[in-house]
């Protein structure tokens, strides 16, 4: 055993207080009615497109920042 | 066939002396005569037109304008989602299934005063070039009813040529605007990637499709362009930047402008197209514009990629249509069969090659060869390009090889099919503007188009050309 070295990786998740969903513009609301803060996008109908949150993006670029890590650029292509 | 332009159409309208509703009767009545022949929709929304319509006579009637697109009629491709009215991108796979919301183009003409008489007909998922693999039957050319109208947006092309409505919208991802509009002699133009936003749009590749209009004339189409245009939140690859007005840079001439002619363009278009191509080049040598030599090597590998990259997208992009949530079902035994009997029972052939195609570019082991490659060439291209546009303000190919072709011609020759989008596919994966203008007639008198192309942004040079080939040919 002496000759295994010990690596550990956190993957910390974070339920983020923004006022819509990550991808659409449905309310960000939990203990609601199932199937009402929804919308075309979050349906996945077709058509419909995500639009990322800024805020989301904000706040992570935040906690990057504030843990001292380097803030990758970054492009969606389609 | 309507000659007035859309403005002048538009302006009588506001001002009382047309009304939206005779309008719409007299598009109405050109349906019923030759509708049965043609074939252009999918469905004439006759009910929802007269509302519309009405809504725009009650608008003018209290003082209020309806818009600049007032009682102008439009007919929108099959793909664009539309409230409370089926949309069915030609497939069975989509049977039953109406959006309960409008795409942002549906939105800006309705709030503009359009009025929409129908969804047109399509190749199923826009996967094609003569809309013969639509689910609902092939629409024939009103110039040749023997002919193809070209795809895959041919359903809107022959409803313009046909005089069925003023205008119409198209999708474009490698020449489903430009190619019809050649064949069938009208007007049409596939803008810069993100010039208009796709939401409501039914996603065939993603990184390639793009909406646009077509007019009888380049004025009508820049005038819906200004409409539909602009950055859209809910599409975030819109461009958020501001637009001149496309109407107001038909103002100017093209004295002092540099053409484009590539000289290592992939062969295979017929003498009479290649001779319209020259009589293009002879006006606007006449009108005071330079023609310049431009290489574009790496165009004859246009194809190639695009047949990787627009199959890969459409597989990820078409795993949805599964029958769990909307249109069709085919009940099985357990879950997976289901998937399968629905996507088996409800994708066309061409639809199925498609997702087999993008899927095995996309499996592990071959992604690099295939996939990987087809991005760095479609790189190349992007850079050829920006080369020529150092040397020119525009590049003039032809649209498409030949005039329309006869129905059933190349139906069972995939390939073949593919090749008749060779001019038109590498301006798609360069995310540039690119317009079809009718130039003159080839072979048995049918109409060639003549492609104008120009850069990222630059609709306004694109226009210009445009127009100034029009007045050549009044």
């Amino acid at each position: 055993m002496s000759d295994w070295e010990l690596v550990v990786g956190l993957e910390v998740h974070v339920e983020l207080a923004t006022a819509t969903k990550l991808f659409s513009a449905s309310p960000n609301r939990f203990g609601d009615e199932p199937n009402t803060n929804i919308d075309p996008v979050t349906l996945g109908l077709p058509g419909a497109l995500p639009v990322l949150n800024g805020h989301a993006v904000e706040l992570a670029m935040r906690i990057g920042l504030a843990l001292n890590c380097t803030v990758q650029p970054c492009t969606f292509h389609r | 066939m309507s000659v007035s332009s859309i403005a002048s159409v538009a302006e009588s309208v506001r001002s009382g002396s047309v009304s939206a509703a005779n309008l719409l009767d007299e598009h109405l009545g050109r349906i019923a005569a030759r509708e049965d022949e043609i074939h252009a929709f999918n469905l004439v929304t006759t009910e929802t037109a007269r509302e519309q319509a009405a809504a725009v006579d009650t608008a003018v009637a209290r003082g209020d304008d309806p818009g600049p697109l007032a009682g102008v009629t439009v007919a929108l491709k099959d793909n664009m989602c539309t409230r409370g009215i089926p949309t069915t991108c030609s497939s069975r796979i989509l049977d039953g299934w109406t959006p309960p919301y409008d795409a942002t183009v549906v939105e800006r003409l309705r709030a503009a005063g359009a009025v929409m008489v129908g969804k047109t007909n399509l190749d199923e998922f826009a996967m094609g070039s003569s809309t013969e693999n639509s689910a609902f039957g092939v629409t024939r050319n009103p110039r040749d009813t023997s002919r193809v109208a070209g795809g895959s947006s041919g359903g809107s092309a022959a409803a313009v040529a046909a005089g069925f409505s003023h205008v119409s919208l198209g999708s474009d991802t490698g020449g489903s605007i430009r190619q019809p509009a050649a064949l069938c002699g009208v007007v049409g133009v596939k803008p810069t990637y993100g010039y208009v936003s796709r939401f409501g749009l039914v996603a065939y590749a993603s990184s390639l499709d793009q909406i646009g209009p077509f007019a009888t004339s380049v004025e009508d189409a820049a005038r819906v362009l200004d409409v539909i245009g602009g950055h859209d939140p809910n599409d975030s690859t819109s461009i958020p930047q501001e637009r001149p007005s496309l109407v107001e840079a038909l103002g100017h001439d093209v004295a002092g402008l540099r053409i484009g002619r590539i000289t290592d363009l992939p062969e295979g278009a017929e003498p009479d197209v290649l001779e319209r191509l020259e009589a293009a080049f002879d006006a606007l040598r006449a009108a005071g514009a330079t023609i310049v030599d431009v290489q574009v090597p790496a165009l004859t590998y246009g194809l190639s990629a695009y047949y990787v990259i627009a199959p890969a997208e459409a597989s990820s992009n078409l795993a949805r249509f599964d029958g769990v949530r909307y249109g069709l079902r085919v009940d099985a035994s357990d879950t997976n069969s289901m998937y399968g009997a629905t996507r088996a029972a409800g994708f066309g052939d061409e639809v199925k090659r498609r997702i087999m195609l993008g899927t095995y570019a996309l499996s592990a082991g071959y992604y690099d060869a295939y996939y990987g490659k087809a991005l760095k060439v479609r790189r190349l291209i992007h850079d050829d390009f920006d080369r020529a546009y150092q040397k020119a303000d525009v590049l003039l190919t032809p649209t498409s090889p030949s005039v329309a072709f006869p129905i059933g011609s190349k139906g069972d020759n995939p390939l073949a099919m593919y090749l008749v989008d060779v001019y038109t596919i590498a301006t798609n994966l360069a995310g540039h503007p690119g317009m079809s203008v009718p130039y003159g007639s080839g072979a048995d008198g049918l109409p060639v188009g003549v492609q104008v192309l120009a850069g990222t942004l630059q609709e306004p040079t694109m226009f210009r050309v445009g127009a100034a080939l029009e007045r050549s040919m009044s």
